[in-house]
């Protein structure tokens, strides 16, 4: 099996169909990086062809140094945070239900309260994570939701990695605050919801 | 180990993405000190209710719609690069009248232009001058056809 080095190269030398190898081998990772930041599936769509298409005008600047899919992501999360900052009037506006999410997850066929008080709970998440401050919330998408390391984290955003464990440290204290932090009955916010 | 270098290293404990020599360490932290033990258990439950957030996938067609892209890309590249911008065009027209303008002022080229202007020059006056003659016999002839009695000039 070619690496993506290798096919970098080919894509390079002017083989440009070999491109659809690292689409169709990280679309996946892709498209769901743009929806923990979007919410939204017309958005991620369009939002991740415009990744692979940054991607395939900048491959000539890609160097060995570096994993492609750490470079990837590089450019991924800086184009979903430019999304962010374009859209940040209407971030935290989108209910579950407008994003048909109901439709997408996979389950065997819960029941509708059982469905209306886990999309409460998906909202009350995406909330606290969505007013985190950019970095944080960052660190929080790459460590919980996309399974990467502190030092993954680290070799992505180009810092070292103590910060990138320091983000994350505060980033659940913030969220520690907001969703495990007693609301007005005395109860914490999350376990009001079920 | 000290409290304020296992706290940041709680979470990745918890995920296992520690090497087995710093895990073990952590682990006997915790087992005697009570406010790791704590953070260690608030923070188990965080990642827990995080973790309600699923993966998704995308629409089927999405490598289709990027090589699409790519390939308009491809074919838009190989265009003439001067159709791009006219500032652009602008831009390349003025410095390569430029770099003329300075090849011409050089003293060398400047004296082979001027001799080659003037072997043209003479050149064409010869070439007029053979023309002249050739012209009036063409003139001649001419008349004959047109009129072969001599009555119209």
């Amino acid at each position: 099996m070619l690496k993506d080095e290798d096919v970098v190269r080919l894509v390079l030398d002017g083989h440009s169909e070999a491109y659809s190898i690292l689409i169709d081998e990280y679309k996946n990772m892709i498209y769901d990086l743009c929806y923990k930041y979007t919410h939204d599936y017309v958005e991620s769509q369009d939002l991740s062809q415009e990744i692979f298409l940054k991607v395939y005008r900048k491959l000539h600047t890609f160097k060995n140094t570096s994993k492609f899919s750490t470079w990837l992501y590089r450019i991924g999360i800086n184009t979903c945070i430019d999304w962010t900052r374009k859209h940040k009037k209407t971030r935290y506006e989108k209910s579950i239900e407008e994003d048909e999410y109901i439709g997408r997850i996979p389950s065997n066929k819960p029941s509708p309260e059982d469905m209306a008080i886990k999309n409460e709970k998906i909202e009350i998440v995406r909330n606290a994570v969505d007013n985190l401050p950019e970095i944080y919330r960052t660190v929080i998408i790459l460590y919980n939701y996309k399974d990467l390391s502190c030092r993954e984290i680290a070799d992505i955003l180009e810092i070292p990695v103590k910060t990138a464990e320091t983000r994350l440290y505060r980033a659940k204290k913030m969220l520690k605050e907001k969703l495990l932090k007693p609301s007005n009955g005395g109860e914490y916010l999350w376990n009001v919801v079920k | 180990m000290e409290c304020r270098e296992v706290i940041p290293k709680l979470d990745e404990y918890i995920m296992g993405r520690l090497d087995d020599g710093i895990t073990d360490k952590i682990a006997l932290h915790i087992k005697n000190c009570q406010r790791c033990s704590d953070e260690f258990a608030t923070l188990k439950e965080l990642n827990s209710i995080l973790s309600i957030e699923k993966q998704v996938y995308p629409q089927i067609n999405l490598t289709e719609c990027v090589m699409n892209r790519v390939e308009d890309e491809r074919v838009n590249a190989k265009k003439f690069y001067f159709n791009k911008s006219p500032f652009i065009n602008l831009g390349i027209s003025f410095v390569l009248t430029g770099m003329l303008l300075i090849f011409i002022s050089i003293p060398s080229v400047n004296t082979t232009i001027t001799k080659y202007t003037g072997d043209i020059v003479s050149s064409a006056v010869s070439i007029n001058s053979d023309l002249g003659i050739k012209t009036n016999e063409i003139q001649t002839y001419i008349k004959k056809i047109m009129n072969p009695r001599g009555g119209i000039k």
